[in-house]
């Protein structure tokens, strides 16, 4: 796509953020991309002063029953995952 | 499928509790139609051995004397983001490959529950992110009259399995008229709940304040009965309502008489919809009108801004449910990375397709510090005023009637390098999702050979039955799935 990009730097920044990796080609179309459809997102205009407080519509959320229930089986949680040792899951080494 | 063997869920379960039909015959020829429309790229898993044994099990139940229920023996198809024991659930995503969850969504334990039987789960695009079923790790869904063309999105395998007779019913997820959208390019019925009127327990994640799960049908009957059966509170979905369950199906008799519809009049006086589209929207004012209805022309000013609205909020809900995509709990995750950091990006950069990315990487800009007022809190606040302006008019009038899509159904490939002209073809379907309010596409008559074409009907909240009463007397009125 031609025309305008969103810079480099901020895609990055935003990739990073995302903790997304990008080839080259993904990054250099999502780039123009991005750029079109933030100009257009832009034609919502400026904020208005809004007396209330912008809420998403969840409504007024019930407090559950306080009872102990089943949680999900363990084993068959741990079964799901990539890479499980000793009924934990395995990251890279964090401290060295 | 013989001849005689009915159509519909409504025959079906009434045939199977009579003992008129054998469910394990109707799984037995519904599992033979899929495989003829496997060409179609419309199923990604099946697990006939289990559909056959459940089936069987409800001969035995009614042979027994027990009632099997109001869906007894219903063939059910299952998109790929709803979660299911008995066959994978990969939302068509690589980084979900093989994944099995260990529960059931809600609304399949409650459809089965109620007799229905899980024969398949559909193809879609990945996390249901996308309008044409062209961005899953599956390939695309192909359209029924036409293979070159998308039977549109994002549940777009549940919308062909049933208007290719597979399945009289398909679930499938609508954040912003994946449900719709589909059913109305493959001409067939399909339903989007008001928010909170289906549980979200077990369907995976996309747009948490906008997400609903909805069935995809021949008849409104059919969507009336399966709404009835997975409506309802849930104590595992905070946000789903305890508003009471009415009888849909009973309430269908109550046509569009007495009611005032309102004509979304900016939605057809465009350039930008396809005239067939215009023509069929016209022509359901004046059947409403027939039926009983007082139509009066109104304008929604904010709609005008749902696009971006919508894809400013979806995708920041995004970009913040799928980063527990991260390789560790579940999925695939990237071998030989060092650091904890290189695992989640090289695990996300492999595992998510291109269309999940720019919605993860928009999300999470119209989130980041700096950008944040100017984007995600400017977009919730033209919500609300959407919101607010759409519950004036539906104080005034009872539904709102617009198109459901712009255009018919279009070639394969024409927008994916497009992507705002893609998110635009969701134009009509956002507003109901942006409000939380009820609304259904029903298939326009046709001539020939034409590609299908809908009309969309919104409601107030919870008031579903109005809905679905309207749609009813549209679809006596030749708004119907055609026969073939």
């Amino acid at each position: 796509m031609s025309g305008p990009r969103v810079p480099r730097e901020q895609a990055e920044r935003v990739a990073r953020l995302a903790r997304i990796s990008l080839t080259f080609d993904e990054s250099a179309s999502l780039r123009g991309q991005l750029a079109s459809i933030l100009r257009y997102v832009n034609g919502l205009g400026p904020l208005e002063p809004a007396p209330e407080r912008a809420m998403p519509p969840a409504g007024s959320a019930p407090l559950r029953d306080d009872r102990v229930r089943d949680s999900l089986d363990r084993d068959a949680v741990l079964s799901r995952a990539p890479l499980v040792r000793g009924g934990h899951f395995i990251v890279p080494r964090v401290i060295r | 499928m013989t001849d005689h063997e009915p159509a519909s869920a409504f025959d079906i379960s009434r045939g199977v509790r009579r003992g008129e039909l054998r469910a394990e015959q109707v799984v037995e020829s519904a599992l033979a139609r899929l495989d003829a429309s496997r060409p179609l790229n419309a199923i990604v898993h099946r697990d006939d051995d289990r559909a056959l044994d459940r089936a069987r099990a409800l001969d035995r139940r009614r042979a027994a004397g027990q009632r099997p229920g109001p869906l007894a023996g219903v063939p059910l198809a299952v998109k790929d983001n709803i979660c299911t024991r008995s066959m994978p659930t990969t939302c068509a995503s690589r980084i979900l490959r093989g994944y099995v969850s260990p529960f059931d969504a809600t609304a399949v334990e409650r459809l089965e529950g109620a007799g229905a039987v899980v024969v398949a789960k559909t193809n879609c695009d990945e996390f249901g992110m996308g309008s044409s079923s062209e961005n899953g790790a599956y390939g695309p869904v192909l359209h029924p009259r036409d293979p070159g063309r998308s039977p549109g999105g994002s549940s777009g395998g549940s919308a062909v399995v049933v208007a290719t007779r597979g399945v009289p019913v398909a679930l499938g997820s609508d954040t912003g008229g994946s449900v719709r959208q589909p059913a109305a390019m493959c001409g067939v019925v399909g339903l989007k709940p008001t928010y909170g009127r289906v549980s979200r327990w077990g369907l995976v994640a996309h747009g948490s304040s906008l997400d609903q799960i909805g069935p995809i049908t021949r008849t409104v009957r059919d969507a009336a009965l399966v709404l009835r059966a997975a409506g309802g509170a849930d104590e595992r979905d905070a946000t789903s309502s305890s508003e009471p369950v009415p009888d849909y199906v009973a309430s269908l008799g109550q046509g569009a008489h007495g009611l005032t519809v309102g004509l979304l009049a900016q939605t057809i006086e465009t350039d930008e919809i396809d005239p067939s589209v215009a023509r069929a929207t016209e022509r359901a004012a004046s059947v409403l009108a027939e039926a009983g209805a007082r139509v009066e022309r109104v304008v929604l000013e904010a709609a005008e801004h749902a696009i971006a609205i919508y894809y400013v909020i979806a995708t920041a809900e995004a970009s913040s449910n799928l980063a527990r995509f991260d390789g560790v709990r579940f999925g695939r995750r990237a071998e030989g990375a060092g650091t904890v950091g290189e695992l989640y990006e090289e695990t996300r950069g492999a595992g998510f397709g291109l269309e999940v990315k720019r919605r993860i990487l928009l999300g999470t800009f119209a989130l980041s510090a700096g950008y944040r007022e100017a984007y995600y809190k400017r977009a919730l606040e033209a919500r609300d005023r959407l919101r607010g302006e759409m519950d004036e008019l539906l104080a005034r009038v009872d539904l709102l009637l617009l198109p459901t899509a712009p255009q018919p159904a279009f070639p394969l490939g024409e927008k994916l390098d497009d992507p705002l002209a893609m998110y635009l073809s969701d134009v009509f379907t956002v507003i109901a999702s942006l409000g939380g309010h009820p609304a259904i596409s029903i298939p326009a008559p046709r001539d020939g050979d034409q590609l299908p074409v809908a009309v969309q009907l919104i409601g107030a909240r919870f008031d579903e039955s109005r809905l679905l009463g309207a749609a009813s007397s549209l679809e006596e009125r030749g708004f119907r799935t055609a026969v073939a």
